[in-house]
C-alpha cells in the first residue's frame, strides 16, 4: 500500500486498532514519516478552517428580515405615553364639554368615524414593516409598533402622516357601500366564504390599528380599508402584530398578555378574537416571538 | 424536520441544514445579542460563528446532542458574544473568528500556509479535499455530490487534486517545517 494511502487511512482514522498501533510504533522511529505526518494534519485543520470559511460565507448569502432595534421596553413606554395622552385628551373634553362639530371638507376619516362615536377612545396606530423578505420555509416580519397619538379635539385638524392618508382613501370607499366590495386575494383564502373582505394590499406597513375600549369586556377586531380595529381593554398592555410567513402563506397574529390571537386580513365584520390553539403555529410564533 | 434529523443531515455534510437553522433562529438569535448591547451587524456575525461551531462539533462522532438545538445555539452565541465583548474592552483588534480553537501560534501560522495553498486551488479540488479529508465521505458520496459518473472518478479527482496541493505547500516549505 502507498505510504501516502495509509497516512490518509490513519489520520481519518480508518486503521483498525492493530495497524494503528503498528503505524504509531513506525512513526516513532522514522523522523521523515513524523514529519509528513504532522504535514498532512496541518493539511487536514486547514481543510477544516476553509470549510468554515465557505460555510460562513454561504450563510451571509442567505437574505433575512431586519431585527428592528426597537426593542419591547421602549414599545411599552410608547404605548403607555400614548394611552397617557388619550386618557388625558378625554379628560379635556368631558370637562370642557365641546361638541364635536361637522368636519371639515380636509378632515380624515378616523375624524369622521370619532365624530359619529364620541364616547369612544380612538387610538391610531402606524405600524413599521422593517424587511419584508420572504424565506422558503418560515420567516416572520415582525411588526414593532410606533404609536401616534390623535386627539379628539373639535376644531382642530390633526396632522396625518402619509399612511393615515393612504387608507383614508379606501376607509371612505368601504363605507360607502359594502355589499359589493369583496376583492378576491389570495392570502385570504383560508378565510371563511361568507366574509366580507375589504380590499387591502395585505401590508402591515399600510394598517393602521383602532383601539375601542367603549366595552373592555369584548375581545374582538374588524379590518376597514387598511384600518385594523381591536375592540376590548387593549391599551393597558403592549400589543404586537406579526406576520407569521409559513409555506408560503402570510398569516397575521395578534400577541397580548402572553397570548396569540388569529386575524383574517379583511375580516369587515366585527368578529370574536381566537386564541391560536395549534402547537405548531403556538411554537412558531414563540420563535419569531420569544 | 426534527433537531435529530438536522444533525444527521449535517454529517452527512448536507449543508441546506445549516441554511435551515439560519432562516429558523435568525431572529431569536439577533435579539439576544441586540438585547446585549450589540449591533444586527455583530449579532449576524456572532450567529454565524456559531452555526459553524455546531457544523463542526456535529461530525465528531463523539458528538451528542444534550439539548434542543436552538438552546445549544444561544448558549454557543451567549458565549462567542461574552468573548467579543471582552475582546473589545481589552481594545484589540479583530481577528475574526478562531475556527481552529485553542492552539500553539506556531501551529497556527502552519496551518495559515496551508490554508494560503488550499486557496489557490480550483473550486472543485477546494470541495474534493475538505468532503473526503474534513468530512471524511466516501468517494461515493462525493461522486454523487460533485456529480461525478463514480467513485473511481472520485478517487482519481481527489489524488491529482492532493498531489496539487501538496506541490504547492513543499516548493514553499519542506514537512520539516510542520515539525515543532
Amino acid at each position: 500500500m502507498e505510504l501516502q494511502e495509509k497516512i490518509d487511512q490513519y489520520l481519518l482514522d480508518q486503521l483498525n486498532p492493530t495497524d494503528k498501533a503498528k503505524f504509531e510504533q513506525l512513526i516513532s522511529g522514522d523522523s521523515l514519516l513524523k514529519s509528513e505526518v504532522a504535514f498532512q494534519q496541518s493539511v487536514i485543520a486547514a481543510l477544516g478552517n476553509t470549510s468554515a470559511i465557505q460555510l460562513k460565507s454561504r450563510l451571509q448569502k442567505i437574505p433575512v428580515s431586519a431585527v428592528s432595534t426597537v426593542n419591547a421596553l421602549r414599545l411599552k413606554w410608547i404605548g403607555a405615553a400614548a394611552i397617557t395622552t388619550v386618557a388625558a385628551g378625554l379628560i379635556i373634553f368631558l370637562l370642557t364639554g365641546q361638541e364635536k362639530t361637522e368636519s371639515s371638507s380636509e378632515s380624515t376619516t378616523t375624524e369622521q368615524i370619532s365624530s359619529s362615536t364620541p364616547s369612544k377612545e380612538t387610538v391610531t396606530v402606524v405600524t413599521e414593516q422593517t424587511t419584508a423578505t420572504a424565506t422558503e420555509n418560515q420567516t416572520a416580519a415582525v411588526v414593532e409598533q410606533k404609536a401616534i397619538e390623535k386627539k379628539q379635539k373639535s376644531n382642530t385638524s390633526v396632522p396625518v402622516a402619509n399612511e393615515l392618508k393612504a387608507f383614508d382613501n379606501s376607509a371612505n370607499f368601504n363605507d360607502t357601500e359594502t355589499g359589493n366590495v369583496s376583492t378576491p386575494n389570495a392570502d385570504n383564502s383560508s378565510a371563511p366564504a361568507n366574509t366580507l373582505y375589504t380590499e387591502t394590499n395585505n401590508k402591515l406597513s399600510n394598517l393602521s390599528v383602532n383601539v375601542d375600549t367603549s366595552n373592555p369586556k369584548d375581545k374582538s377586531y374588524q379590518f376597514t380599508g387598511s384600518k385594523l380595529t381591536l375592540f376590548g381593554d387593549f391599551n393597558n398592555k403592549p400589543y404586537e402584530l406579526l406576520e407569521l410567513n409559513n409555506k408560503g402563506q402570510k398569516n397575521l397574529f395578534l400577541s397580548y398578555n402572553n397570548e396569540y390571537y388569529e386575524l383574517i386580513w379583511g375580516q369587515m365584520k366585527k368578529t370574536l378574537l381566537k386564541k391560536v390553539s395549534n402547537k405548531e403555529t403556538l411554537d412558531k410564533l414563540k420563535v419569531i416571538n420569544p | 424536520m426534527n433537531d435529530q434529523e438536522i444533525i444527521e443531515q449535517i454529517k452527512r455534510g448536507d449543508e441546506s441544514a445549516i441554511d435551515f437553522l439560519y432562516k429558523k433562529n435568525y431572529r431569536m438569535m439577533v435579539k439576544l445579542i441586540l438585547k446585549n448591547s450589540g449591533t444586527e451587524d455583530e449579532a449576524k456575525d456572532i450567529y454565524q460563528d456559531a452555526l459553524v461551531v455546531l457544523w463542526q462539533k456535529a461530525k465528531k462522532p463523539e458528538f451528542i446532542l444534550s439539548s434542543k438545538i436552538s438552546t445549544y445555539l444561544y448558549s454557543v452565541c451567549l458565549n462567542l458574544w461574552r468573548k467579543e465583548l471582552e475582546r473589545k474592552s481589552r481594545h484589540t483588534s479583530s481577528e475574526g473568528m478562531d475556527y481552529g480553537e485553542s492552539m500553539p501560534l506556531d501551529e497556527k501560522e502552519r496551518i495559515s500556509i496551508v490554508q494560503k495553498c488550499i486557496s489557490e486551488l480550483g473550486d472543485a479540488c477546494k470541495q474534493i479535499l475538505i468532503y473526503y479529508y474534513y468530512d471524511k465521505l466516501s468517494m461515493a458520496e462525493i461522486a454523487e455530490k460533485m456529480g461525478f459518473a463514480n467513485a473511481d472518478t472520485a478517487k482519481t479527482k481527489k489524488y491529482k487534486c492532493k498531489q496539487e496541493l501538496d506541490k504547492k505547500i513543499k516548493t514553499q516549505y519542506t514537512p520539516s517545517d510542520f515539525l515543532d
